[in-house]
């Protein structure tokens, strides 16, 4: 399969890499955010981690482990080793200073950080589904979709979108098996294959 | 707080989708979208490949193409030839391949199999070719060839085709019966052109023949110097460094054509060689006189040697050229009414109930029937007896009427069931006016013809209308086909007066037609079976003037008159029936008649319409009566002299006898004034008094 991330690893397919850079930078800025790191910190921190990234990834051995394992490794990683120089500058400037973002960390362990940031990439990649499949659905699917995302019943769905629930059923497995889909394909895009 | 998920680039109500759409195991999937799956997972494209058959330079199987799951036509060189031969496999493909059209072959793929050797698809539509049509013994079992019209159809499209590869600079050279695939939903499609080139291309594969065996054979294409298939190809194929053109392929159109007409092949030698040489001295037999017993069309005939013309200036100049006048052809098929296939495509016309035009079509054609019949009877209108002249204005009416209903239809053509039940109405009430006076008139034969037409397309429109069986009725009874009028009677029976109805039953087993016809004896013994039978009940149903139609018609029919003489000496008696026959000495040489009689006595049937005696074409007639004549039943007889000396005469009414040249009358027996008077002719008439005894 011509994978977005295949291609991406071809050095001759310069758009491919920055198509594939590209979605991992929106990751990773949004992921650093969600850290609260720094505003001003975060574009030199996502570069660092984009450099180890594309460093990495062709040498990937998807049997070490999951990818975004892996991924939500080397960001935590980067963020942590940023973090505590940056701590230590800021110790040194002005240590009465309490920073919320490394007592932030320092509160998880290490499992818990890497939790989050697996979760925000399922999410992320869920999202970017979601923006793929909505142009495909009219009228009230998407809706009752996002409805049925919001742990209502069926029965509940029904009277906010005045369809029957057999409809909302069907249109559920509609965007549903869509949305599957497009999850896979973007996966694939964006995530090493299987060894083999 | 709920998350704001729009401004979030990660949607933590996905995460679980996400793991589940992931973990999906293969049955998940392809409850999902097996279908994708399975294109996605096809490695294998052509698969359950079966051998179709070998061709002169390839080999053709059936495959089934896995990823978009249909039967095609693989093709491959054939095994045994040289990679010399591999670069005219792949032009063959990528030629074929640019052309676009209905009835070319569509390539699918090309490609370089896994042993290297180049390969390409195509439709994979018949094992029907058009040899299966037209060479005799090819034809699988059990199934019906295409009609003549069929196959000029199936051949309008391969011209199609091949004006469209000619616009395209493209050239087929190897056209024939068997590149011609056809399948019975009509579909046509020119395959096999491999020896196809661009125009004034030229090619790098002259190789040599395939093999000796191969090239020795008949039907089979040759290749290296001389490329075609013998026996389709122009004579200039035969000469490597002729010019070959649009030109070279209608030769081969041409042959086909041909092949089509006659069901035989163009060139009848045993071996290439002769055919070849055949060809290059244009020693093509017409399929005229190669099958008389074909009917084949002279129009035809000319087309086709038009286009096998030995010198290519003298074919057509373009395919566009020879399939205009084939579809011309075909168009002429339904206004020639000539032709003896009209009928049928008329009738078959109306039944497709296109009534819209169908409704146009029957009105023109009955109209221009009506109004051909009609200028024919005013041009022999002087002709025509005082009687005639009125139901001539009659029919003129009746003519515009017509036309005036048929204006009227084609505006309401909204309400399409009555129209057509309307128009089979007028159609069959005015055919029954045309047969009454042109039938027995100016021109029976004829009439007869277009009447019987017409009734075929009233009985198309509406096969219940009674008005159009009895005509049916009627004009199975002017041929004498009794067989045919009887059959009707379970319809008509009630409607026919019953003089007829007993004729066509006691009659039955008389099927004359226009070619068959009765011998004079058979004429007068059923003149004598309907004389007895109807003497009776004469008044009522007076049968003079329906037996006076059959020989109208008879006359005419016949193709040796024989001796007519005592079919109308019976004829005459049937009318008077108190008349001693042996007064009717008639001289069929010189076309000269002594009538002896009493008054009363009638020379034309009960109706008034003609004398019976113009079946015999008379030149002069001598009436001889012990009584006054009224003259008037003679009108329009078309005899030269009258000898009236015997006669005393009745001139109370006015008599036309438009050839009359010479009057003989006694002396003293009436003025020449009073003659001249009543008895008027066309032509300068002279009265010739004789004096008694002189």
């Amino acid at each position: 399969m011509h994978t977005l991330i295949r291609r991406a690893c071809n050095p001759q397919d310069e758009g491919a890499w920055r198509d594939f850079v590209e979605q991992y930078r929106r990751f990773i800025l949004y992921i650093l955010q969600e850290m609260n790191v720094a505003t001003d910190e975060i574009e030199d921190l996502s570069q660092q981690i984009l450099v180890t990234l594309t460093r990495d990834l062709p040498g990937y051995d998807r049997s070490k482990g999951r990818f975004r394992s892996w991924l939500s490794a080397v960001i935590r990683h980067a963020a942590l080793s940023h973090l505590s120089k940056q701590r230590y500058r800021k110790k040194r400037m002005a240590d009465y200073i309490e920073d919320r973002e490394v007592d932030w960390l320092n509160g998880r362990d290490a499992s818990e950080i890497t939790q989050m940031i697996e979760d925000e990439w399922a999410g992320y990649i869920g999202k970017l589904a979601m923006d793929r499949v909505r142009p495909a659905f009219r009228g009230n699917a998407m809706e009752a979709y996002e409805l049925f995302l919001d742990g209502h019943s069926a029965a509940e769905i029904a009277s906010i979108t005045k369809l029957t629930v057999s409809s909302v059923y069907t249109l559920r497995k509609r965007v549903k098996r869509r949305l599957y889909l497009e999850i896979r394909a973007i996966t694939a895009e964006l995530e090493p294959p299987a060894a083999g | 707080m709920k998350p704001d998920t729009s401004r979030r680039l990660s949607d933590p109500r996905l995460v679980a989708a996400y793991h589940e759409a992931n973990q999906l195991d293969e049955a998940a999937i392809e409850a999902i979208c097996p279908l994708y799956l399975e294109l996605s997972e096809t490695e294998t494209r052509y698969r359950e490949e079966s051998f179709l058959a070998r061709g002169g330079s390839k080999e053709v199987s059936k495959v089934f193409d896995s990823r978009t799951k249909k039967w095609l036509a693989l093709a491959r060189p054939r095994p045994d030839l040289g990679p010399e031969h591999l670069d005219r496999f792949v032009h063959e493909a990528w030629l074929t391949s640019s052309l676009v059209h209905p009835n070319i072959i569509n390539i699918y793929d090309a490609g370089v199999d896994a042993e290297g050797r180049p390969y390409f698809t195509m439709d994979l539509k018949s094992d029907r070719t058009l040899a299966s049509h037209v060479v005799p013994g090819r034809a699988p079992a059990n199934w019906q060839p295409a009609n003549d019209r069929e196959l000029l159809e199936i051949f309008v499209k391969i011209c199609h085709a091949l004006a469209y590869a000619h616009s395209r600079s493209t050239l087929h050279l190897d056209l024939k019966p068997e590149n011609i695939q056809v399948d019975r939903f009509g579909e046509v499609l020119v395959c096999d052109w491999g020896m196809g080139k661009r125009i004034g291309e030229e090619t790098t594969w002259d190789i040599g023949p395939v093999t000796p065996e191969i090239a020795d054979r008949v039907g089979l294409t040759l290749s290296g110097e001389i490329k075609g298939t013998p026996g389709f190809m122009a004579p200039e194929q035969a000469d490597p460094d002729e010019v070959k053109d649009e030109r070279t392929d209608v030769f081969a159109l041409g042959c086909i054509l041909y092949t089509i007409l006659t069901k035989v092949p163009v060139f009848t030698a045993d071996s290439a060689e002769e055919i070849l040489s055949q060809t290059c001295k244009g020693e093509i037999i017409p399929p005229l006189v190669r099958c008389p017993d074909r009917k084949i069309p002279p129009s035809l005939d000319a087309v086709v040697m038009k286009a096998v013309a030995l010198d290519p200036n003298d074919r057509y100049q373009s395919v566009d050229e020879l399939r205009q006048e084939i579809s011309r052809y075909l168009t002429g098929y339904t206004t020639t009414a000539e032709n003896p296939g009209f009928r049928r495509e008329i009738v078959s016309f109306v039944q497709r109930n296109q009534l819209a035009s169908a409704v146009s079509v029957v009105a023109l054609i009955g109209l221009t029937v009506i109004s051909v019949l009609f200028i024919q009877g005013v041009q022999r209108h002087r002709e025509l007896a005082s009687l005639e002249r009125k139901r001539a204005e009659e029919l003129r009416t009746k003519a515009q009427s017509l036309e005036e209903t048929a204006e009227n239809l084609t505006a309401q053509i909204d309400s399409l069931d009555g129209a057509r039940v309307k128009l089979a109405e007028d159609l069959a009430s005015s055919c029954m006016d045309l047969n009454h006076s042109f039938l027995r008139g100016t021109a029976p034969l004829e009439t007869h013809q277009q009447v019987s037409q017409l009734a075929d397309v009233a009985m198309a429109m509406n096969p219940e209308s009674l008005t159009t069986q009895r005509l049916q009725f009627r004009l199975a009874c002017h041929e004498m086909n009794f067989a045919a009028a009887n059959a009707l009677l379970p319809v008509v029976g009630e409607h026919v007066p019953p003089n007829q109805a007993w004729i066509a039953q006691r009659f039955k087993d008389y099927e004359f037609n226009r070619n068959s016809r009765p011998d004079t004896d058979v004429l007068i013994s059923f003149m004598k079976i309907v004389d007895e039978k109807t003497r009776p009940t004469r008044e009522d149903t007076e049968p003079s003037a329906f037996i006076d139609t059959m020989l109208a018609y008879d006359v005419l029919a016949r193709s040796d008159p024989g001796n007519y003489g005592p079919v109308i000496q019976t004829f005459l008696k049937f009318i008077n029936p108190g008349w001693n026959p042996e007064g009717f000495i008639y001289n069929q040489e010189d076309a000269s008649l002594t009538v002896r009689f009493e008054p009363p006595f009638r020379f034309d049937t009960y109706d008034q319409a003609f004398s019976v005696l113009r079946h015999l074409n008379l030149k002069s007639l001598r009436l001889e009566s012990n009584g006054p004549v009224d003259l008037l039943s003679l009108d329009g007889l078309m005899i030269q002299s009258l000898d009236l000396r015997a006669c005393p005469l009745d001139l109370t009414r006015t008599v036309n006898l438009p050839e009359l040249l010479e009057l003989r009358v006694e002396a003293g027996q009436i003025t020449s004034s009073e003659l001249r008077a009543k008895i008027r002719s066309d032509k300068p008439l002279s009265i010739v008094e004789h004096t008694i005894g002189s």
